[in-house]
């Protein structure tokens, strides 16, 4: 049995509900937690090969790390691997709040108002990065402490709500926030690619728009904050947040009363059909269907389109729109099945076939996989886009190719 | 008998005022012509070596005006990266007389000459080819440069119009222009940024008439605007990187520093404008090259100081008031109230 250990702050609570909720018999997760930056009092004792507080240093935080695993350290051997959660978006807000960015006019992303291009936010969100909730130097350390996995989940964007409250100045300019958030994951990326961490961002379905969580994922309560009663609570997430979070890393056991859900391994199909540019737009259409899933409703999945630097790693990532293709069922009909699965909606397409803006590739060559968000069924799927020759476009930007292995490959000038 | 050099001080004479002096401890070298108070706003620009000069007096407490302020409150040397906190607005390095002649005219007339502004560099990102080493990683689009400087030169005439001092370290005489224009560029089209097009650009080195000509217009049309500003001149002590004459580097390096030494002490004739012998200090021959590091190019530390103290025997620092509200300080913010109870409530068994 697989033994995780998950490191977090308070971020991490919405995912030790969800795993009471729906515990995975199949792994062995032991949650360690404390509020804010606690990892910067773990010491690393080689003897031990542990992560553990000092003699007679914060009695309160021994206990919390008690309370939340059992142990007073973290007994690095005892696990195979390591998740580390931390909320630094909140503090990515702190960071604005600070700039008094939310009070001054800003118009765009490039500030010429402020005089701050995107390249200096970047490295203003890099160096405060590098420092924000100890994360990164903790998460260095742990590196090098061991040879064992290690992942980082970044802890979710707030809510809305938090807008109201810091009397936000963008509403007629929502692209600001989703401009920023782009920045930032651009950024957080960068930080631990250069340590070799990957990074789990919240998924896209749970955001309302790029920056914010969805309010019906906010937990439903208030707090005092110091000397302010009755404080919303727009930072941390309930369990259904926290089960999408866990599904990510560790899938919940199949329900194997259902038939379709007996299937472990799943099998898809991936394929663009068509594809044509226009100046800064890509209209790419395709087959994206799961094999023994029901693609009946709109409502069942969520279609992303992502472009992979195989270069640099760098990601770009768009949703984009489902059709309605009735033929897709009777092709892809297996009779072997028992049940028949409607693949009527597995057909991916531009918004309203208007086309994908996609001016803010970057010069490189990109492949393009398909993520198949299934709703129901808490599970992800991202693959290769595959292609045949026929759907082969390009325009003075641009030059979609099919390369040796038939995936669909995007050359931007 | 009595002859004019009977009843001159020390410092006239050779002997007393250099070869009994040591370097690091020399006096009377400088006389100011005026005082600057602790309520006088400061300008400074020019080539690097002013960014000594701008750092030295604003640890001695004295104002520098800054208009062009980095927001929030990130480190010192991402800011100066970003070329903020170097001089009294972004404008880099202002290697020559007619950069600067060229800058104040554009802050006063507030019209942004569009031509052959934007330059592109190897990174397909686009610079500002007055000034292309500001944004060091390049900007998104050429339109963005053009707004970013649109914005630097409202903040530029602000510099002159506010400032009481304005300190200029006259740095080279060998540039690279426009020929259609005239225009004159910080650095070599090509090297930061843009393409070197021989029928486009020229190689020109400055004369005395020219240099001379173009700093006494600067100081006219500054106090045009702000008639009671006093300037102090200074000339970089630090050598040519390269020339591109066909002369040696040491006899183009005498060349161009001698005249701009020259412009700079004829025009300090004025009342309103001093000269201050950072360039002697560093490097006369009295000194042997003590202010040097071992590429006899650039000023070691203690040529720096040096510079200062002697700076500072005419202009004593004054009270210094530090804002310590640093990013660090933002960053370690806690407040964990909220937190803690979301945790226990999570771990509840």
């Amino acid at each position: 049995m697989k033994k995780i250990c998950m490191i977090g702050d308070s971020h991490m609570g919405c995912m030790r509900i969800a795993f009471k909720k729906n515990p995975r018999t199949n792994i062995d997760l032991t949650f360690f937690g404390a509020s804010a930056s606690w990892t910067e009092k773990l010491i690393f004792n080689k003897e031990s090969n542990s992560f553990g507080i000092e003699e007679d240093d914060d009695d309160k935080l021994k206990n919390q790390l008690i309370f939340t695993s059992g142990d007073p350290a973290i007994y690095l051997s005892k696990y195979d691997e390591f998740y580390f959660v931390r909320g630094s978006y909140r503090y990515y807000l702190e960071l604005f709040d600070k700039f008094n960015i939310f009070k001054n006019k800003i118009e765009n992303i490039n500030y010429p108002e402020n005089l701050l291009s995107e390249s200096l936010l970047k490295n203003v969100l890099k160096e405060y990065f590098m420092e924000a909730g100890n994360t990164f130097q903790f998460l260095s350390k742990l590196k090098k402490a061991t040879n064992k996995p290690i992942t980082y989940i970044v802890g979710p964007c707030v809510s809305k709500s938090y807008l109201k409250s810091k009397n936000f100045m963008y509403k007629n300019h929502p692209e600001v926030i989703s401009n920023l958030y782009k920045l930032y994951k651009e950024t957080i990326l960068e930080i631990y690619t250069s340590i070799d961490i990957p990074v789990i961002f919240q998924p896209e379905s749970t955001l309302e728009m790029e920056g914010f969580t969805k309010e019906e994922f906010t937990q439903e309560r208030y707090g005092d904050k110091g000397n302010v009663k009755n404080v919303p609570d727009f930072v941390h997430m309930d369990s259904s947040f926290g089960e999408i979070i866990l599904n990510n890393i560790i899938p919940k056991e199949e329900d194997n009363s259902s038939p379709f859900n007996s299937i472990t391994e799943y099998n898809y199909i991936i394929e663009m059909k068509k594809c044509s540019l226009q100046d800064n737009l890509i209209f790419p259409e395709g087959i994206g269907i799961v094999e023994g899933v029901n693609f009946s409703n709109y409502s069942d999945l969520d279609y992303y389109l992502i472009f992979h630097n195989k270069e640099n790693h760098e990601q770009f990532e768009y949703i984009i729109a489902k059709g309605n293709r009735k033929e897709l069922t009777l092709k892809y009909f297996n009779s072997d099945i028992k049940k028949p699965y409607i693949y009527d909606k597995g057909w991916f397409a531009t918004k309203k076939y208007r086309g994908l803006l996609i001016s803010d590739l970057k010069s490189g060559i990109y492949e393009l996989k398909l993520k198949i968000e299934l709703k129901n069924k808490y599970k992800t799927i991202i693959d290769n886009i595959k292609g045949s020759k026929e759907i082969e476009c390009s325009n003075e930007f641009y030059s979609v190719f099919i390369d040796n292995k038939n995936n669909v490959m995007i050359n931007v000038k | 008998m009595l002859n004019p050099y009977t009843n001159l001080s020390a410092e006239n004479f050779w002997k007393t005022g250099a070869e009994k002096q040591h370097p690091l401890t020399i006096k009377g070298m400088y006389t100011k012509k005026f005082s600057i108070d602790s309520t006088d706003k400061i300008v400074t620009a020019g080539s690097c070596f002013a960014q000594h000069i701008s750092a030295h007096l604003k640890k001695s407490g004295y104002t520098i005006l800054d208009t062009e302020v980095p927001i929030g409150n990130i480190s010192e040397s991402l800011a100066k990266r970003y070329g903020y906190k170097l001089y009294s607005a972004r404008y880099g390095n202002i290697y020559y007389v007619r950069q600067l002649l060229q800058l104040v005219k554009e802050a006063i007339s507030g019209f942004v000459n569009e031509d052959d502004l934007v330059w592109k560099g190897e990174n397909g990102k686009f610079y500002d080819s007055m000034r292309p080493t500001i944004e060091p990683e390049g900007l998104k689009t050429g339109e963005e440069v053009i707004a970013h400087r649109k914005k630097h030169i409202d903040n530029v005439k602000k510099v002159f119009t506010e400032s009481n001092i304005f300190i200029f370290t006259l740095g080279l005489t060998e540039a690279w222009v426009n020929i259609q224009s005239g225009r004159v560029y910080p650095l070599c089209p090509g090297t930061v940024a843009g393409t070197f097009d021989s029928n486009k650009y020229k190689f020109v080195n400055f004369d005395y008439g020219s240099i001379e000509k173009d700093l006494l217009e600067f100081i006219d049309l500054v106090k045009s605007i702000n008639h009671t500003i006093k300037f102090i001149l200074t000339v970089s002590p630090v050598p040519l990187t390269a020339t591109a004459t066909d002369e040696h580097v040491i006899v183009a390096t005498v060349h161009s520093k001698s005249i701009l030494r020259a412009v700079a002490g004829s025009v300090a004739k004025r009342d309103d404008v001093d000269y201050f012998p950072s360039y002697e200090i560093i490097s006369s021959h009295w000194s042997k090259g003590f202010f040097y590091e071992s590429n006899m190019r650039s000023v070691n530390s203690g040529g720096v100081e040096t510079v200062m103290r002697v700076f500072s025997e005419q202009h004593p620092p004054l009270i210094k008031n530090e804002n310590n509200d640093t990013l660090k300080n933002a960053i370690h913010r806690k407040d964990n109230t909220v937190c803690d109870e979301i945790l226990l409530e999570a771990f509840s068994k």
